[in-house]
């Protein structure tokens, strides 16, 4: 029973991180069209980046993480430069993913060109954990939760409740008519790949202490795409509950096998795929939205 | 006068393998045969990795869908052949026979589930069999051999030669890239490779014409399984050890490359193509440390200003070039009439 | 008033419009009819900074040939594309509140309350539906979502990219006469269509434009009468004088 439970609470706090780089493919491929291969790599990065200013500038926290933040923005703007506006008028869509491809490529690279050997270890915010009898809980877990829900409250301010939110959201689902208004498009899918690699870039800082740095992290990639069906495809709140969903697949997994994680949760996947394809909060309709 | 054309394409035809022919035979004596072994190896693996890039092609190129598994399927076929070679004791053909068989029930049944769905879905669904794959690959020790992989397939006999070593199979993987490349063209001219075609620019407009598109594109994904299985088979066999870490979903990323390097619409491109991708870290060793990220930044650029790849630029120039000359020409014949 | 002179556009090589002068007096509903591909679309994305031009585009004294769309808005021209093009994702009124972006600015907080009200008033049904996402509308109350966000932007002259395309006839009925409704309020129309009978019953001028150069114009009534378009576009359905 305690055992359940703890594998609950894991399952649902990295299920939490597998959503936010989910919802981050999904702004992407709102904003910019584009199924964004480099997720994980910019994960890494966001790992690297915690790892270079704390750990081996040994900075100041709250200095690290303005400068983390800034870095992390930059890339985004650089991302977006090289891996979306030359695209914007390609007759071969095909061409922007692969182009992510080398783009992530470079990104891995670049870090470890930083970091001497493939993987070196971050230190988790609050190290130890909570035991409640046989109940153990890693204090990071609680950081995982607790950053990401604020970040899934920040976007849901934003693209719901504030002005420039919803002039992004409407850039993103149909630019022509978007540019006729006046709107910013460029601004704004600039706008988006920066918050998508904050995002992502936090999500690989939480989760770098939980599983070791390395400089691929692709496995999370491919668990954020199977979040994407599992959880229906194309919504925002589809990728929260595919991501949560995804964490407590793997989580739950460990009772019968360690070895085949991956078996199962893309097992599941291609099971999705077969009873529901539009995923849980998928409905079938909305054939022209985004 | 339909006998007459028939005939010389087929003279055309023969004429042109006729020089491919040799035109292998001469690399192979002038070039291969005074390589380093490790690097024949290379160019023989790029051979054999045309075959997954092919079925990448039929299925991206003429179909237009992404599909990501072309080295789950290719590992399977590598690995049955494998174990049915070394643990179960069959003759190579037979077992050869039974990797290309597996990847062909693979891509049946994993086919008639993903065709149904959308174009994101379906390559999605690809890449969840690499990673099931990777996974089953890496552990499933008593049929791949886990981590240690399978070794110990036999050597190929054909016509009472035997290939044991990497430079003896060139001149047989390059007339079978060849007879590939012409299989491909063959495709892309009949109603099939028509109605795949047409799939891919308008589905909807497709089936109103009576195109099957579920079945079209059904029977594409079977038969670029059919290719991997025999690139994986034939890997099996050439390098008589298999290992699972090969057959992960970077080597399918650089399947992608590979295509999208020689020309997604080109088959004779995508061959360049795997070669070009193969062999270059052989030659730009003296990168060293920075070899990978100037192959990321290459891939990049590349997309950009080239997204048709080299044979996209070559057919550029190609026609740039019979612009100038036929401009030309018109030009004096106007003078002189005038 | 708009004014264009001499205008030419091109997508790459083609040139699609060879020299159109046209004139939208204020106040005044003026359309622009031709057959499929023949520039009509062309010449509002010239107006609107869209497609690659030259001549002379100007609106009210103010030189607006060389602005891109956000500048034309604010000067007050706004064009709502053919298609509707609403953002199916957003409600009604989220729509409508984008539609603001030239003069509220991306950052801004000014109120648009009032704006959305007087779009309401015109249109009841949008107000019903007023926090319904645009997918789920019907053809009618898309292309009414469309004008009114063209309206939010504080038009002086409205550019209705075929208002009436895929509609059934009553509903065609009821967009024009709202058409007529903004006019009569002082905002200076300019229609294109494709139903020529329509738009010559609902304007005050019209041109005809063929590949890319304007045949003919005159007085909308004048014109209903007239042979010449009775054949290339009525189908000879042409009211006898």
């Amino acid at each position: 029973m305690i055992l359940f439970l703890q594998q609950t609470v894991t399952g649902i706090c990295v299920g939490l991180a597998y959503a936010m780089i989910a919802m981050g493919l999904i702004l992407l491929l709102r904003a910019a069209g584009v199924m964004n291969f480099a997720q994980g790599n910019l994960m890494a990065l966001g790992a690297y980046f915690a790892y270079l200013f704390l750990g081996k500038l040994h900075l100041n926290p709250a200095i690290a993480v303005i400068l983390a933040i800034l870095s992390l923005i930059a890339v985004g703007i650089v991302f977006c430069c090289v891996c979306f506006f030359p695209f914007k008028r390609t007759k071969w869509p095909q061409a922007m993913l692969i182009c992510t491809i080398g783009a992530g490529t470079v990104i891995s690279e670049c870090c470890l060109c930083f970091i001497t050997t493939e993987t070196k270890s971050v230190d988790p915010i609050v190290a130890g954990s909570l035991h409640l009898g046989s109940f153990i809980i890693p204090y990071q877990y609680f950081f995982i939760f607790g950053v990401t829900a604020l970040m899934m409250v920040g976007l849901w301010l934003l693209f719901d409740k504030a002005y420039c939110g919803r002039v992004m959201s409407a850039a993103a689902q149909n630019k022509y008519a978007a540019d006729l208004l006046g709107i910013p498009t460029n601004l704004t899918t600039m706008l988006t790949f920066c918050i998508v690699v904050l995002m992502v870039g936090t999500a690989g800082w939480l989760l770098a202490p939980v599983y070791r740095v390395s400089n691929s992290l692709s496995i999370f990639q491919a668990r954020a795409f199977a979040a994407l069906i599992i959880g229906g495809f194309g919504s925002l709140p589809g990728a929260i509950v595919g991501g949560i969903a995804v964490g407590l697949i793997e989580s739950y997994s460990t009772y019968f096998t360690t070895t085949y994680k991956d078996v199962v949760v893309f097992g599941a996947l291609l099971l999705v795929l077969a009873v529901r394809p539009q995923g849980i909060l998928g409905s079938k309709v909305k054939k022209d939205k985004a | 006068m339909e006998n007459g054309t028939k005939r010389s394409r087929f003279l055309r035809l023969l004429l042109v393998s006729a020089v491919v022919i040799a035109g292998i035979l001469l690399v192979d004596k002038f070039f291969i045969q005074n390589l380093k072994n490790s690097r024949v190896n290379l160019i023989n693996v790029a051979l054999i990795y045309y075959f997954s890039v092919a079925g990448m092609y039929l299925m991206l190129g003429l179909g237009g869908c992404m599909s990501m598994c072309s080295i789950a399927v290719m590992g399977l076929s590598a690995f049955v052949c494998g174990f049915t070679n070394t643990k179960l004791g069959w003759p190579l053909f037979p077992a050869m026979l039974c990797g290309i068989l597996s990847s062909v029930i693979l891509c049946a049944v994993v086919g008639s589930l993903l065709m149904k769905l959308d174009g994101r879905a379906f390559m999605f669904g690809t890449m969840a069999l690499v990673y099931i794959g990777t996974s089953v690959f890496q552990n499933f020790s008593a049929f791949t051999g886990g981590p240690n992989g399978t070794s110990g397939i036999s050597k190929l006999t054909l016509f009472g030669k035997t290939f044991s070593t990497f430079k003896s199979w060139f001149v047989l993987l390059a007339i079978a890239c060849y007879l590939l490349i012409l299989l491909l063209h063959r495709i892309k001219n009949t109603s099939f490779g028509r109605s795949l075609m047409a799939a891919r620019d308008d589905e909807t407009a497709a089936y109103s014409l009576g195109v099957n598109v579920y079945r079209t594109k059904l029977l594409a994904f079977i038969i670029s399984g059919v290719f991997s299985g025999i690139g994986g088979a034939l890997y099996a066999v050439h390098n008589g050890t298999i290992s699972a870490s090969l057959f992960s979903f970077t080597t399918q990323q650089s399947f992608i490359i590979m295509l999208m390097l020689g020309g997604v619409m080109s088959p004779v491109g995508a061959l360049f193509g795997s070669i070009l991708v193969n062999y270059l870290p052989e030659i730009a060793r003296s990168a060293g440390t920075y070899l990978n990220m100037l192959y990321g930044a290459l891939i990049v650029l590349l997309m950009i200003f080239m997204p048709m790849g080299l044979a996209g630029l070559l057919k550029n120039q190609y026609q740039k070039l019979r612009k100038l000359l036929t401009g030309k020409r018109k030009k004096t014949t106007a003078k002189e009439s005038a | 008033m708009l004014e264009i002179k001499n205008l030419h556009a091109y997508y790459g090589a083609i040139e699609a419009l060879k020299g159109i002068n046209l004139t939208v007096p204020d106040g005044k509903i003026v359309c622009l009819i031709g057959a499929n591909g023949a520039g009509k679309t062309t010449t509002l994305k010239s107006i609107s900074g869209m497609v690659k031009h030259t001549g002379s585009i100007s609106f009210n004294g103010e030189d607006i040939t060389k602005e891109n769309a956000k500048h034309v808005n604010k000067a007050g021209v706004i064009h709502v594309p053919e298609g509707r093009l609403v953002f199916p994702g957003l409600t009604v009124y989220q729509n409508l509140e984008v539609g603001t972006i030239s003069w509220h600015g991306f950052m801004g907080r000014a109120s648009f309350e009032e704006d959305i009200e007087k779009v309401f008033s015109l249109f009841p049904r949008l107000k019903e539906r007023r926090d319904q996402q645009a997918w789920s509308l019907s053809g009618g109350e898309q292309q009414m979502l469309a004008i009114g966000r063209g309206l939010m932007a504080r038009p002086k002259l409205l550019m209705l990219d075929e208002p009436s395309m895929g509609l059934a006839p009553l509903v065609i009925e009821e967009v024009f006469r709202k058409i007529r409704e903004i006019n009569e309020q002082g905002i200076s129309i300019l229609l294109i269509e494709q139903n020529a009978k329509k738009a010559l019953e609902n304007s005050d001028y019209a041109y005809i434009i063929e590949q890319g150069q304007i045949l003919f114009e005159g007085p909308a009534a004048e014109l209903e009468h007239d042979d010449r378009i009775a054949r290339a576009y009525l189908g000879n359905f042409a009211k006898k004088a």
